[in-house]
């Protein structure tokens, strides 16, 4: 009985199923009035930013390539789940399945164009589309309401509306965004411990020893980025219902930067890693150092916080936060293990 | 690939591999020249040369990693098809048969020595991405059979007590000879291997002339090596092939070559 206990402990499955447990719990304290709603909004933001940052771990953590245009892939999600529900009618997963349809196509695209180069360049040509797409969404006014941005407020979650039913709807909302950071995680433990994961890996480390161990470097590359597209676009069609407001000027090169940098500083290849990177990079300034006072009158100062923190995991800890954490745990194991055997001799 | 196939190639039964005048330009550099010999079936065969002979490059022509200029490189696979490799593409080379190390240790830093021998097991699978995507049973079934594999493997080359171990830190000769292992991961016919005894000491190489023979022997391929340790190449070839300048010095057994005297001015300097 315990046995079967450590073993369930020491599942990866394990990690994730009390973490969705507790932001479920997030959500409902919220409904009890304990959690300001402003902040479950916030944390919101942090779980489908961590659902992009998955994707993205996927292309820079396992592939090794750096794409710039992650931004304008969230913002071609919002604007197909708008267009596929107010304009074509159609029902939320309809739309959404025609939205990785699309983001399959979009990736391998775009992928075909720029994956036969890489490090730089490849950021470069991506940042270069990222801003052709951001100009279209300016410029094709009728179907996205160019600069002005984009109002839809009657989405329709498995019956609840914002206007018959605006708590339930809340309600719903978040925990469809819970429900696919949960299965995006399981997802993404499948991939990366499985050939595909390790063809991936293989390729950053080494594209020669990967291309004699018959990998198709191509392949994997884009398989890789269209994996990471699926996930910015789908990201997208979960911001849309939440916040049911997007407009170009919102998924610009900052995004883009900004999700770089949570994969970076929490740990480019594990989930936990991804998601902690989110929660400082999108999340801490609103949830957290907003509460301080110093923070709160000098508002800029929380840029000068992350930006300092971006610098120095960078620096001194290439392998992100998720790593320092492992490294302190195995530091107080031993720093116990030590003054157990103290104990015992005294 | 088909027409490829079809466009029969006369090959000596005995012959997996003919080299037939492969020249490898790099702008107004010659690195091969018009280069060609036979590598028989079964026999561990050397390439030797001053540095700079273009050895490394003539693998690499081999293995596609390069397309050479000119030249036709005509191998016996495993199904006893011929095929021309020039058409094959380089992530296709070790389907038929053919697998290769690299003169500085090419392995996989970030995951573990097994991990390193299932990357290498990667043709093996058959499963697909949705396979992987979902850990299908199909996908599970695959994976041990093929973990089993690996461990079978590193039992062999008693690389067993380093499964666990990430690449980084170990010692030179083991990583020389987790290559090695890869390499028999992909059921080979034909290895090459690009200086096995680059950096190693005298033990360690002795440890790999007996690997090496191991593999000869027990998992019957032939081994087409570079080399510079002339102990090495003199005590396990059955067949040297000199070259300089990308030019063909010789050919024949290592007591010819020893005592070939265009060979011994490319090496000593003449008189």
């Amino acid at each position: 009985m315990q046995n079967t206990f450590r073993n369930l402990k020491n599942s990866p499955l394990f990690g994730i199923f009390i973490f969705s447990i507790a932001i479920v719990l997030v959500r409902l304290l919220g409904n009890a009035g304990f959690i300001k709603q402003s902040t479950i909004d916030f944390l919101s933001i942090v779980w489908i930013y961590t659902i992009v940052g998955l994707g993205y771990s996927l292309l820079l953590g396992y592939t090794g390539l750096a794409s710039l245009g992650t931004a304008s892939f969230i913002g071609l999600g919002t604007y197909l789940v708008s267009f596929a529900v107010a304009s074509a009618g159609l029902p939320l997963v309809v739309a959404f399945i025609i939205g990785i349809a699309v983001a399959i196509i979009f990736g391998t695209l775009v992928g075909f164009i720029s994956l036969r180069i890489e490090g730089m360049y490849l950021a470069i040509i991506t940042l270069g589309l990222a801003e052709i797409m951001i100009e279209i969404f300016r410029k094709a006014r009728n179907i996205t309401g160019g600069d002005g941005g984009l109002r839809y407020e009657s989405f329709n979650l498995f019956g609840f509306t914002e206007g018959a039913n605006a708590l339930m709807y809340r309600n719903m909302v978040y925990f469809i965004v819970v429900a696919v950071l949960v299965v995006s995680m399981i997802l993404f433990l499948n991939i990366v411990n499985s050939p595909t994961g390790r063809a991936m890996l293989s390729i950053k480390n080494s594209t020669s020893a990967a291309q004699a161990m018959g990998i198709s470097v191509l392949k994997y590359r884009l398989l890789a980025f269209v994996l990471a597209t699926i996930m910015a676009v789908i990201g997208g069609m979960l911001y849309m219902p939440y916040f049911e407001y997007t407009e170009p000027g919102i998924f610009n090169l900052a995004i883009s930067l900004n999700i770089l940098a949570a994969v970076i500083v929490g740990g480019s290849k594990s989930i936990w890693g991804v998601t902690l990177g989110t929660f400082v990079i999108f999340g801490l300034k609103d949830i957290v150092l907003k509460q301080i006072p110093f923070f709160r009158t000098n508002g800029n100062a929380v840029y000068f916080f992350t930006g300092a923190l971006v610098i120095l995991i960078v620096m001194y800890y290439p392998g992100g936060l998720v790593k320092l954490f492992a490294d302190l745990k195995i530091k107080i194991q031993g720093w116990i293990k030590l003054w157990k055997t103290k104990g015992g001799k005294a | 690939m088909s027409k490829v196939i079809h466009a029969e190639h006369t090959l000596d039964p005995n012959v997996i591999l003919s080299v037939q005048g492969l020249t490898m330009k790099f702008g107004g550099l010659v690195a091969v020249d018009n280069l060609s010999f036979d590598v028989k079936k079964g026999e561990i065969f050397g390439l030797i040369g001053p540095n700079g002979a273009g050895k490394t490059t003539v693998f690499n022509c081999i293995t596609q990693f390069y397309k050479p200029t000119s030249g036709e490189l005509i191998y016996r696979d495993n199904q006893d098809k011929v095929v021309k490799l020039n058409h094959v593409k380089v992530h296709d080379v070790v389907r038929h048969g053919i697998v290769r190390t690299f003169q500085n240790v090419e392995l996989i830093w970030e995951l573990n020595i097994l991990e390193n021998l299932l990357i290498a097991g990667h043709t093996l699978y058959k499963s697909n991405f949705f396979d992987h995507l979902f850990h299908t049973p199909r996908y599970k079934k695959e994976e041990k059979v093929i973990r089993e594999k690996a461990l079978k493997v590193l039992n062999d080359l008693g690389l067993t007590q380093y499964m666990y171990f990430y690449p980084m830190g170990l010692p030179y000769g083991v990583l020389k000879l987790i290559e090695l292992a890869r390499t028999l991961m992909t059921n080979p016919k034909l290895i090459i291997l690009d200086e096995p005894a680059a950096g190693l000491n005298d033990l360690e190489t002795e440890k790999l002339t007996e690997t090496i023979r191991k593999i000869q022997n027990e998992f019957n391929c032939t081994i087409f090596l570079v080399e510079h340790d002339m102990g090495l190449v003199m005590k396990l070839c059955d067949t040297i092939c000199a070259i300089s300048f990308g030019k063909k010095l010789a050919i024949g057994s290592p007591a010819q070559i020893k005592a070939d005297p265009v060979v011994q001015e490319a090496y000593l300097g003449g008189e």
